[in-house]
């Protein structure tokens, strides 16, 4: 026990994949190498992500159909909450953006101050190279979303996030896109959950920078918000 | 003179007012309520709807003094007029379907991926700390 990493039991990820093909075997490789319990929701993929991201040792989930990011993450914290008893997870990205290490960090984080949520953020250090425009949207999405709920966070939509257990109860994503990010912030700031931030490095690699969202997405991210729900 | 004078200012501004709360009213109505309310709703001013249109078939001269008694020039520049509030309406009712629809689509895939996760989880009962020993077989069934 001494030897396993910090968090390696008590930490789930959960990682959206929507045909990841190339890099997603390597990305479960690589987690497993710190946290035992991978959970892949599969959101309907076209390629062999589903059965790479098996071979590598993920438990697998499959939408028949795909339906987008914030539906994957609600299926996987509905599977967490019904069918385990792990006490903390950690929302992923498949393409090989996140740190381990700062998952860990997260963890010990929320150990320590009793934390029910800690949010990553790219802009806590100076690690990730963020181009300007992607910066002005973030941090444009950031003053909004501390106007709107009152959390006043310093990264908007970064998709690295530790959840613990009971947080679960207080969340229920129905944004299925990427606007389900907004709606995370705004169920924990309505739960009154305590939370953090913590620093994040994000790897703009070229296959994520090609996989990534479009900066014209946060038009649809809005309209999404705005005029979307249910 | 002055009477005149002012319900010529109100006619001019008249369909204005006219389409900015018929706008608004649709907007609240689609939005606010929900199931069988909004349906019936919608059906009545489906119904309405035609009722004016084949009144104004049948007398195109109605149509022409209602849109001058409104400040319209013409009895068919009301009916564009009324038509794109008609067509705006569609448009935020079929939206609203469609995310009604989508999140229904969204339940049932969910309930999918869970059932098919728990079969796999029922057949291996140490799968969630060893995960690489879950069943790799389901996968290749389709390859």
């Amino acid at each position: 026990m001494n030897q396993s990493p910090p968090g390696n039991h008590e930490v789930a990820l959960v990682i959206p994949i929507f045909n990841e093909g190339p890099v997603i075997g390597e990305v479960i490789r690589d987690a497993a190498k710190t946290f035992s319990t991978i959970i892949c929701v599969d959101d309907g993929s076209s390629d062999h992500s589903a059965k790479t991201a098996r071979e590598a040792g993920a438990i697998v989930l499959r939408h028949p159909v795909n339906l987008g990011q914030g539906a994957a993450l609600q299926t996987g914290f509905d599977y967490i909450k019904n069918y385990t008893s792990i006490p903390y997870l950690a929302t992923y990205d498949a393409d090989g953006q996140h740190c381990t290490q700062d998952v860990s960090a997260m963890y010990i984080l929320a150990k320590e101050k009793n934390l029910a949520v800690v949010f990553g953020s790219r802009f806590l250090n100076d690690k990730t190279q963020i181009p300007k425009i992607k910066r002005l949207i973030l941090k444009t999405a950031a003053f909004f979303t501390a106007k709107s709920t009152g959390m006043k966070l310093t990264d908007a939509h970064n998709g690295l996030r530790l959840l613990r257990r009971d947080a679960l109860d207080h969340i229920n994503l129905s944004q299925n896109r990427m606007a389900h990010a907004s709606q995370i912030v705004s169920q924990v700031a309505a739960s009154n959950l305590a939370w953090a931030e913590s620093p994040v490095e994000i790897k703009y690699t070229e296959y994520s920078k090609a996989k990534g969202q479009s900066l014209l997405n946060s038009v649809n991210i809005v309209t999404d918000l705005l005029i979307g729900k249910p | 003179m002055t009477a005149s004078s002012i319900s010529q200012i109100t006619a001019q501004g008249g369909i204005k007012i006219v389409l900015v709360i018929a706008i608004l009213i649709l907007l609240s109505v689609v939005t606010k309520t929900q199931g069988a309310r909004t349906q019936a709703l919608r059906r009545i001013t489906t119904f309405v709807f035609a009722l004016f249109a084949i009144a104004g078939i049948i007398f195109p001269q109605a149509i022409s003094s209602i849109a001058s008694f409104l400040g319209v020039g013409r009895g068919s520049d009301l009916l564009l007029y009324l038509l794109v509030v008609a067509f705006f309406a569609a448009l935020v009712v079929q939206w609203r379907h469609n995310v009604a629809t989508e999140q229904k689509i969204t339940q049932l895939a969910r309930f999918v991926a869970l059932l098919e996760a728990r079969e796999q989880t029922t057949t291996n009962q140490t799968g969630l700390e060893q995960p690489e020993t879950v069943d790799p077989g389901a996968a290749d069934a389709t390859a």
